[in-house]
Parts: C-alpha cells; structure tokens; sequence
C-alpha cells in the first residue's frame, strides 16, 4: 500500500515521528500504563506487556479516572511515553495530560481510517496542521 | 471564542506569564470541546493526593508554578489524600512516608488551596447553590454536586481544575450548559435496596450500562436520602464516567420525568434487578478464605450519621485483634465526632477515626495489610487497582460484624 494522508484535529501541537503501535482497546492511563517504563499493564488489554515509549500511540480513547492527566504529563516531561498519540475522540485527561507534557496529538480521526493503520507503519505526525501521513511497513 | 478584555489581558501575558500559560491552556480546551466563551467561577475542588496520579514531576511542575507566583482565584478545597497530619503515628507510620505528600500539600496550600482533603467538600463548607458554575475534579463529587446541589460543573481532571482555579474561569461546555444536563436513559429500578451499599452497587451497575450519558432514575425503594445520592453517583463515576443523573421527583431538575428528559423521549429504557446488584457483589468479593486483616468505612468519607451508626452496630463490642479498623472522615466532621465521644467508642473497640484519609492513596501495603472489607464499591474497585488486594463488599453491619468476628460473614 502506498503512502497515505488523514487529517484530524489538533489537541496538542507539535511535529513527531515514529512507528505505529496500534489499539482497538481504549486505554487507562491512570492504572493501566506504567508511566516509569512505559508498558501497559492493563490485564486483557490488546497490548498488555508492550511498551509505547519512542511510538505513535493509535488508539480509539483514554477511559478511567481523570488522575490519568497526570501520567500522560509525566510520560511526556520523562520521555517515557509515546512520541504521538492519534486517536478517535481525545477526552479532557488525555487533553490536558498532552498539553502540559507537550506529547502532539490528533484527534477526530474515524475509526474506519485509524484501521488502516497498522503496527510497525511510519508514521510522521504534524500536530499543528493536524496532518497524519502513514507509510505502510510493506512499502518499505 | 469570544473573551472579555480581562480574559483577552490574562491571554496576551499582560497578567503574568504563569496565567498566560494556564489561560491558554483553558481556552484551548474550550476551542476543543465547542465552548463558546468562558464563566467565571468561585467554587472549585481539586484531586491532591499523591498514589499513583502524582510524582516528582507532578511536583517539581507544580512547585516551579507556585516560584512563579501564581494563586489560584476561587475557592478551591482539595480532595481526600494518604495523610492524616494528627495521628498517622497511631496508625502505624512515620512522617518519612508522606515527604512528597507533604511536599505536594505544601505547595497546593501555598497557592492558596483550602487543605480540607476530602472527598465530601459539600459538607465541609464548599456548597454552591443551584445552578452556580463551579469547576470540581474527582469522580464521585461531580455527580453530587450537578445532580443532587444543581450546580454546573463538567468532569474536570485534576490538572484541568487547577488551571482553571489560575484564572477563575471555565469553558462554558459540557453540563455547564443546559443541553447536556438532559436526561438521556431511563433507568428502571426493580431491586429492593437494603443501605447505602447498595445504592453504590446500583450506580456501580448503572455506569457500566450508560458509559458517559446522563441516567434518569425511577422505582429507587425506600427513597435515598442524601448520603443514599452521595453514594449512588460515586458508584456510576467509579464504573462509567457520568458527571449528571436525576431521580424521578427527587433531584431538583426532575421534578417529573418530563422535565428530566426536558421534554424528550428516552434514548434507551433499561432495567436493574437483584441479579445485577448480585452481580457487582461477586466481583467485588474475591479474597480468599473469610479470615480478614483491613476494615476500610467511608469512601466518600463518612458523614457523621454514619459514624453514629458504626458505633450504634458496635454496641460496646472489641473488633478482632488480628482486624485493622479505619473510618474515614473529614477533619471537621472528626472534630464533631469527638466532642460527641464517637472517636473514643470507636477508640474503644480497637478501630480507628481517621481525617484526611482515603486508604486507596495511604501506603496500607506497607502494614501487611493484604485485603479489604468495605461497604463502599468504589473503595473495592481502588483498592484492586491501586493496593493489589482482594476485596470483599457489603453492608456496614456486615462488614462491622465481620471485624468483629475476625471472619467474615457475608451478607
């Protein structure tokens, strides 16, 4: 498959790029990530045991407590977490938690579009324009 | 959006660069969730504790906010934390376990934050009035104060109630505006409910099914009294992300079911019966074997009523040497408690009253401590998440009985 383009919505600005680490699971932030070493701890979740530290996080949302905010912050200050995040609908703790640990991310992206995304692709995220341009592992 | 001259000085750096920073911040988040403007606000409550949520950078970010000078422009309480200043020694730790507690209380005060740390502000002087906008974190006291005082809150995080708190304003969105206050699923309730456990098991059961939509309650029996809503709205925050409910002529923005509707058919009807309740009650009751080691009473913490009924089931009895005893509180209401000989009864039979406290943020592992008795869904859910331990969940007799016994008897 060929280089490819989605466009979202800018949450938090800034310019990254990586590989995808893809989810259908929303994630917890608060509980189920492990903001020291980046791996998702949530029993049952899709990518238990994997790490998102240096990738393009793709995941539907962030559910759970509002404390979550601060281990998106803490991720991001640390460099222990994801380089981007891309994901369906961006709920105020992954917001604020992205902003203030200045993690780029877009939102409002379909969830028919994020399946076309798949683990290993590259991605290249400009948070500012809200551009997202996929180059599939494939192609490579 | 549109600002006002004020809002537009704070933006431009007029004001100081630390409230340029938080201004943009909340007028982003604005622009992001639709707000059209912004609402001042003067009742705030904010998530302080220091388990899990903060850290050192969580620290260091908030103490380089108070170098910078800021404070905060509202009254702001915080919520429940792992500390209680006064008698921590007699609960079995030493200062050397809170130094960043007691960093991050510092700087949260410092700025101007009321240290109440509870997770029943209302009944610690931060009561808005009907239909005030305010800007409150934590799960379980949003859905208090919008559905049951009818103030306008949305579901902030702790960080976004902060920056907020920095320019006394909100985004005017979510159950701020009149829209989304509507009720959107009809929820008939068929079960009989025994206390205030099971009103928590109920919103437990309710938040699975609405996810973040507003419930319209019908059928509740016997009808709840205030702490039956406290703990009705704290078990739908701890399972979904409900910020709003109405009871069917209870809650003051439902008088009928028509007006909690505002005048709309239902989206979804749907029912809960014993076998739903059952259900909660068997998730939370997965620790082995019946001996117990860790009572925990109050998530919210406990109204003095309640602390009255603990010693009332108590009745002069010693709970069980192996059994750790906790009833939490808010320092106020412990304060009423002893001058009312309640902290001494309790005293008496082995437990402890605790202010400040919620156990989930406490270092309880460090005690031995391996497992949870509690009434309270929310404390159950908390304590698997963030102590590791098995639970078990029933009524405040069952559970004060069961200390007593040293096993646990069931329900």
């Amino acid at each position: 498959m060929d280089k490819f383009i989605l466009k979202g919505r800018l949450i938090s600005g800034g310019k990254a790029e990586g590989e995808a680490l893809v989810t259908k699971d929303p994630i917890v932030f608060n509980l189920g990530i492990d903001a020291e070493t980046g791996i998702i701890t949530e029993e049952g979740h899709e990518l238990q045991g994997q790490s998102v530290i240096g990738k393009v996080l793709v995941f539907p949302f962030g559910k759970g407590s509002t404390g979550g905010a601060y281990t998106i912050f803490r991720m991001g200050k640390k460099k222990t977490g994801p380089k981007a995040m891309i994901c369906q609908f961006s709920e105020i703790l992954t917001t604020i938690g992205s902003m203030l640990g200045e993690i780029p991310v877009v939102d409002q992206i379909s969830e028919e579009d994020l399946a076309k995304i798949s683990t290993g692709d590259r991605i290249v995220v400009n948070a500012d324009e809200g551009k997202v341009e996929i180059f599939p592992a494939g192609n490579r | 959006m549109l600002l006002t001259d004020e809002e537009k000085a704070m933006l431009d750096g007029s004001r100081g660069e630390s409230v340029r920073k938080a201004m943009e911040i909340i007028v982003r988040l604005g622009e992001i969730y639709g707000a059209e403007r912004l609402v001042e606000f003067t009742s705030g409550h904010i998530d302080g504790n220091i388990d899990k949520e903060h850290n050192q950078t969580s620290i260091e970010f908030l103490e380089n906010l108070a170098l910078e000078g800021i404070s905060i422009k509202a009254f702001v309480t915080l919520n429940s934390v792992g500390l209680d200043r006064e008698r921590y020694e007699e609960l079995g730790f030493s200062m050397e376990d809170f130094k960043d507690q007691v960093r991050l209380n510092h700087v949260f005060e410092s700025i101007g934050c009321i240290g109440l740390y509870s997770c029943i502000p209302y009944f610690g002087g931060n009561l808005p009035r009907f239909g005030e906008h305010v800007c409150w974190s934590d799960s379980a006291t949003i859905p208090f104060v919008n559905s049951v005082v009818g103030a306008r809150s949305s579901r902030e995080a702790g960080l976004s109630a902060l920056m907020a708190a920095i320019v006394g304003r909100t985004p005017l969105y979510s159950y701020h505006l009149q829209e989304n206050r509507r009720g959107q699923i009809l929820v008939q309730v068929e079960a009989s409910l025994k206390g205030i456990h099971d009103y928590c098991a109920l919103g437990y059961a309710v938040g699975e099914k609405v996810a973040g939509k507003v419930p319209v309650f019908e059928g509740l029996d016997p009808k709840p009294g205030m702490r039956e809503l406290l703990s009705l709205g704290t078990g739908m925050g701890t399972s979904g992300s409900v910020g709003m409910y109405h009871i069917t002529g209870i809650t003051p923005e439902a008088s009928t079911r028509e007006a909690a509707f505002h005048g709309k058919r239902p989206e979804e009807t749907i029912s809960i019966t014993a076998k739903d309740l059952d259900a909660v009650y068997r998730t939370f009751n997965d620790a082995p074997g019946d001996d117990m080691d860790f009572v925990a009473l109050g998530c919210p913490h406990n109204s003095l009523r309640q602390i009255q009924r603990i010693v009332e089931v108590l009745d002069g009895r010693r709970i069980h040497e192996n059994v750790r005893m906790w009833v939490h509180t808010a320092a106020p209401i412990r304060t009423m408690a002893n001058r009312m000989g309640l902290t001494e009864c309790i005293g008496n039979a082995g437990g402890h009253i605790t202010a400040d406290i919620c156990s989930v943020c406490a270092p309880v592992k460090k005690l031995g401590a391996q497992s949870v008795a509690t009434d309270s869904v929310k404390q159950a859910f908390y304590s698997h998440i963030f102590n590791g331990f098995k639970t078990r969940l029933g009524s405040v007799e069952t559970v004060v009985e069961s200390a007593i016994c040293g096993k646990w008897i069931g329900d």
